[in-house]
């Protein structure tokens, strides 16, 4: 069926042009394993009960687990990842009857799909072990019972920082305590993940109080410095086990290019609606992810419109997303599962974790942004018997548009880095203070935390009178709990909170808010549209009013950077990339109105200058390039431009983060370097770790650039490579032409390998 | 490491880091001034609080202990002795005064606690009622009971034993933890068993113990000690100071110590790593002063209840909720004299528990 509909696909001529790839991933049989010491008989039965065999990365696990190690796991979605770490600890708490182990989820939603699997083994294997889940919604009456005698409790990151102030009550827990598993850990990037790894340490450090050295286990989607992750995650060594065993069905992925021409005629939602109409029709079930809520249900709406009048197909089309109750999404999880759904459209919220059987065909509206969560998305479709289908309908945005003249970089190995930064001195000393105020902090044996910091931090925290040092270590003093002024998701506290008829939406940093949030700005928040109503600076407060608008807003500013200090060059070949402290000032001036593509209106804004310290790299152009730009008669502050936005466009790609994540700056003479010079930096306060990894990575970022611009069917630049929608100067001046010969120049320079034109 | 800690130095400059910290700490603090127009609905639920006229008078309060004290060393304004303990060497204030326990004695707590047949699961009044009609009069005259035997048993050697955590643990279950027999339970014990304790912090958990202060019998006195630090480092040494005075049959009693104190003192314990038991049978004063005197006072603070009970009017006090404060001038200071008051009212404290207690017994004494 599937075949039939692909061949007739690739044959019509409303789409053939527009597929821009077609890759056949073959199906494959599984490996199983084999087990050193067999597992005991209730375990045993478990396994046997449900016909389970287990795969060869399954054994590898339970093995390397049962010697001790720390494992990290990245096999693709669906593999059977829970159950290579269910059963060893399944195993211990067989074996110890005093033995907990504690898992850690990103989501409530998560946490309650966990705690049934583990109510299952309980049963089966008939080891208790009265697995509970602890989160914000647990009752305060339960709360004892569980700490006193649950021996598997699942919580998520933001409840764990909470309660580990309170370890004196969790004693038994924390005493007993032999494994943690993070799972989807890839979610621990960024500003929260950087948390996260403190909260972790700060846990490590409460289990060595009361004598327990628990194993990790982290498992994640598949990222290409596993290793690095997890022990920057942990602080501990980790066993990497990425060879998956478990056998898959034969999927053929598509991509999709609606700007194949580079122009497109249809937008690419109305791409969309065909693509899901043309399988629905064959009555391939097909589940279609969109960028937006409103456009799962527009998709959704649309297509039922496009349907014949009373025909049966339109009962068969549902959108499904967050905002829906419980029950509304239990009807098309069962809708689809039983076949009485053949079209489903929905934001991510059917990412991860819930279940809806297996369909036939996935259409991923839009790049989600990482490869992983592509991937992710595209595991959706497949059976293990039945071929299936996974599209990528491409946007008209860089990275898109990269992936869609690029596809190998997106089936080759995987390079997308995830990245944790323990050095940003507002994650840290907040954490820090956290660590201080759940045990006496003693500098000589706290090796979990960076020492280097440390010893400053501290000497600075006792300056403001929040700790002291006594013979016992250094000890809390401060007001008020720690926790509560620290939070995970945020640099700092002193976030803007977003709210809509009194009801908090979200937090957000401040040069987010000021970026996003601002007076008259058009924010989405899980797809929905707001338009914001008051920004109250003094106490950071942002009201906004649910509208659905026509139009979105962007914020014009202007940034101006000092450089405070270089921490490292980097040389390549007769280039140098250099990393360090920058000094940025982003000054919001106002903000356009978009309509149709068109500015329909600017608007001033009068807001304070926001200032902050953060981690950037740049370079220089070398005379002789400058020169040759001119030459040519090119406009030399139009390439820099050019080439400052196709690089920040394109990094993601290799350092996981979004694009708004990375500020740039590039300017025909720097103050600073006495040169042309362009700066990427860490759009968040103290940095974040993202262009100190660049930084390393700057060939292959350099060549991707190129290939960027090079590959863009425009003229003289568009969405899809250049222009960037969020550019503070209305994407003037700009040179393509001009950012290609830079980039060809530099990568000569750099000495890598030529490039081919 | 050499280049982190380049980055690091590049980052703190002047501080700011550390300053935010403790700005946006300051404004998750637990103390909150009420402002004159403010009604009660309007305080913040879940922080302590103080209201405006209170708050004033108490920062005039505290300069002028600072111009008093000026240049005075701790230890002679606040004359006491060093103690040796196990964690180090602590601070100690003893004070005696003309004062006593007053519980009912154990023949009459016994009388009492058994002639109460509906502590018996599965007696009500109606059953309680008929039972005396019958002629059974306490607890005793079920011993050999087919149904109640058991449990009857049960009480009479708790009775017998004075073993008083038992029965608040039973008396609890069947009634509230406030019930007057809970109260009576406490006639097993001497009065030197008691021990009175009133803890004042630099703010709610996770944050030092400044001043421990106990009270215990020690013939026609109470004896006051009052473990206070100097420096934050003596919070252990005073920890294990009190620990000295644990053990034996020993009996709390505190001012809303179930919730605050005795946790609070774990917590603490648990944060140096000193293991040590603090569970006995634990007499909370505001759960009882609740029960029998709510409709009778405008609140339950214990001021509140010294004022009306015992007529006294504190000078010069402060409140509890800038106990953090006082001291916090002291530490940034070294200047005792905002210690005065934290000592005096942390006395005064444990002295009008004592007399509650006392009185409690009396209210309730048929």
């Amino acid at each position: 069926m599937i075949e039939t509909a692909l061949e007739s696909l690739k044959m019509s001529p409303r789409f053939r042009d527009r597929i821009a790839h077609i890759e056949v991933l073959p199906p494959r049989e599984p490996q199983f394993g084999e087990l050193g010491a067999p597992l005991s008989a209730g375990i045993s039965h478990y396994l046997n009960s449900r016909h389970i065999r287990l795969y060869s990365h399954q054994c590898q696990a339970v093995e390397a687990l049962r010697a001790g190690r720390n494992v990290i796991l990245c096999t693709p979605t669906a593999s059977g990842k829970t159950l290579g770490f269910d059963l060893p600890v399944f195993e211990t708490l067989e074996s110890d009857r005093q033995a907990t182990a504690l898992f850690v989820y990103p989501t409530k939603a998560l946490s309650n799909d966990q705690l049934k699997v583990f109510k299952d083994m309980e049963r089966a294997t008939g080891i208790r072990a009265d697995a509970a889940v602890y989160d914000g919604d647990t009752p305060v009456s339960r709360r004892g019972r569980i700490r006193e005698m649950s021996r598997i409790i699942v919580t998520n990151p933001h409840e764990l920082h909470h309660v580990l102030p309170w370890h004196s009550k969790w004693e038994r827990f924390f005493r007993n305590l032999r494994y943690v598993v993070f799972d989807e850990a890839h979610r621990y990037r960024g500003v929260f993940g950087s948390n996260v790894a403190f909260v972790i340490r700060r846990l490590r450090r409460i289990a060595r109080f009361y004598g327990a050295s628990p194993r990790f286990v982290l498992s994640t989607a598949t990222l290409a410095n596993p290793q690095e992750f997890g022990e920057k995650l942990v602080g501990a060594p980790f066993a990497v086990i990425s060879e998956d065993g478990s056998p898959r069905g034969g999927k053929t992925f598509l991509f999709y290019n609606p700007f194949f021409d580079g122009v497109g005629t249809l937008s690419p939602h109305q791409e969309t609606r065909d693509l899901f109409l043309y399988f629905v029709k064959r009555g391939l079930q097909t589940l279609c992810f969109t960028a937006s809520r409103r456009m799962a249900e527009l998709i959704a709406l649309w297509s039922k419109e496009a349907t014949a009048a009373g025909s049966a197909l339109a009962e068969q089309i549902a959108a499904y997303r967050a905002g829906y109750l419980p029950q509304e999404r239990r009807l098309i999880e069962d809708g689809l599962k039983r076949g009485l759904l053949t079209g489903v459209t929905s934001t991510n919220a059917l990412e991860v974790g819930i279940d809806i059987g297996s369909l036939d065909c996935v259409i991923i509206s839009g790049y989600p942004g990482t490869v992983l969560a592509t991937w992710q998305q595209a595991g959706r479709s497949g059976r293990r018997n039945r071929d299936a289908l996974a599209v990528l309908v491409g946007f008209q945005n860089p990275l898109d548009q990269y992936l869609m003249r690029h596809p190998e970089s997106f089936f080759g190995k995987p390079h997308e880095q995830a990245i944790i930064d323990l050095a940003n001195p507002y994650i840290l000393s907040g954490q820090l203070l956290c660590a201080v105020a759940e045990l006496p902090f003693e500098t000589g044996s706290e090796e979990n935390f960076p020492a280097a910091h440390v010893g400053e931090m501290l000497g600075e925290l006792a300056a403001e009178g929040l700790v002291k040092e006594t013979p016992h270590g250094w000890v809390y003093t401060g007001r008020g709990r720690p926790v509560e002024a620290v939070g995970l998701d945020h640099i700092a506290r002193d976030a803007y909170r977003i709210t809509s008829d009194g009801v908090l939406l979200e937090t957000m940093d401040t040069s987010q808010a000021y970026r996003e949030a601002h007076m008259g700005a058009v924010l989405l928040h899980q797809g929905e549209s707001h338009v914001v109503r008051r920004f109250d600076v003094e106490n950071h407060l942002v009201e906004v009013e649910r509208k659905d608008v026509d139009y979105y807003t962007q914020a014009i500013k202007n940034v101006d950077l000092e450089i405070l200090g270089t921490r490292a060059t980097r040389r390549l070949g007769q280039m140098a990339v250099h990393l360090g402290e920058l000094e940025v000032s982003e000054m919001t001036l106002g903000y356009k109105v978009i309509q149709n593509d068109q500015v329909v209106a600017r608007e001033e804004l009068d807001l304070p200058p926001l200032r902050f310290r953060t981690t950037g790299l740049w370079f220089t152009i070398p005379n002789e390039l400058r020169r040759a730009i001119y030459d040519r008669g090119l406009n030399f502050g139009g390439a820099l431009h050019a080439l400052e936005h196709a690089m920040i466009a394109i990094l993601p790609f290799e350092v996981m983060c979004d694009r708004w994540d990375i500020g740039g700056l590039s300017t025909p003479g720097h103050p600073g370097t006495g040169e042309p010079t362009i700066f990427l930096y860490d759009g968040y306060e103290g940095g974040i770790g993202l262009t100190e990894k660049a930084q390393g990575l700057m060939e292959r970022v350099t060549r991707l650039t190129l290939e960027l611009i090079r590959d863009c069917p425009c003229e003289t630049g568009c969405p899809a490579c250049i222009l960037s929608p969020k550019c503070g100067n209305d994407n003037r001046p700009m040179d393509k032409q001009g950012a290609f010969l830079l980039l060809e120049g530099m990568l000569e320079r750099m000495g890598g390998p030529g490039t081919r034109v | 490491m050499k280049e982190m800690s380049e980055r690091n130095k590049n980052h703190t400059p002047g501080g700011h880091i550390g300053r935010r910290l403790r700005e946006s700490l300051e404004r998750a603090s637990d103390v909150v001034v009420i402002e004159r127009d403010q009604t009660t609905a309007a305080r913040p639920f879940a922080a302590a609080w103080v209201d405006y006229r209170e708050y004033h008078e108490a920062q005039r309060l505290k300069s002028e202990l600072l111009r008093r004290y000026r240049g005075k060393a701790l230890e002679d304004v606040l004359p006491g002795e060093e103690v040796r303990t196990a964690r180090g060497v602590c601070y100690r204030l003893v004070s005696r005064n003309a004062s006593r326990l007053r519980t009912v004695d154990p023949a009459e707590a016994g009388r009492r606690i058994l002639s109460d047949l509906k502590l018996l699961y599965g007696v009500g009044e109606v059953t309680e009622a008929s039972m005396k009609r019958q002629g059974i009069g306490t607890i005793a005259d079920l011993a050999d009971h087919p149904r109640f035997g058991g449990q009857a048993r049960s009480i009479l050697k708790m009775v017998e034993e004075g073993d008083t955590m038992g029965l608040l643990d039973w008396i609890g279950r069947g009634f509230q933890k406030s019930h007057p027999l809970a109260l009576f339970s406490s006639g097993f014990h001497r009065e030197e068993d008691f021990i009175l304790i009133d803890i004042e912090t630099l703010g709610m958990f996770q944050r030092p113990i400044i001043l421990l202060g106990l009270a215990r019998v020690h013939g026609n006195e109470i004896r006051v000690e009052q473990y206070l630090l100097r420096r934050i480092d003596e919070e252990p040494a005073a920890l294990a100071g009190l620990l000295t005075h644990l053990g034996g049959r020993r009996a709390f009693v505190t001012y809303n110590g179930r919730t605050f104190d005795i946790p609070y003192i774990r917590e603490r314990l648990a944060y140096y790593g000193i293991r040590a038991n603090i569970e006995g049978p634990h007499f909370d004063v505001l759960h009882f002063s609740r029960r029998a005197w709510r409709d009778c006072v405008p609140d339950c603070k214990l001021t509140t209840l010294e004022h009306c009970f015992l007529g006294i009017r504190r000078e010069d006090d402060v409140p509890s909720a800038l106990v953090p404060e006082f001291y916090e001038s002291y530490m940034r200071t070294g200047n005792p004299g905002p210690l005065v008051p934290i000592v005096e009212h942390n006395r005064r404290d444990l002295l009008t528990l004592a007399s509650l207690f006392s009185k409690l017994h009396e209210e309730w004494q048929p």
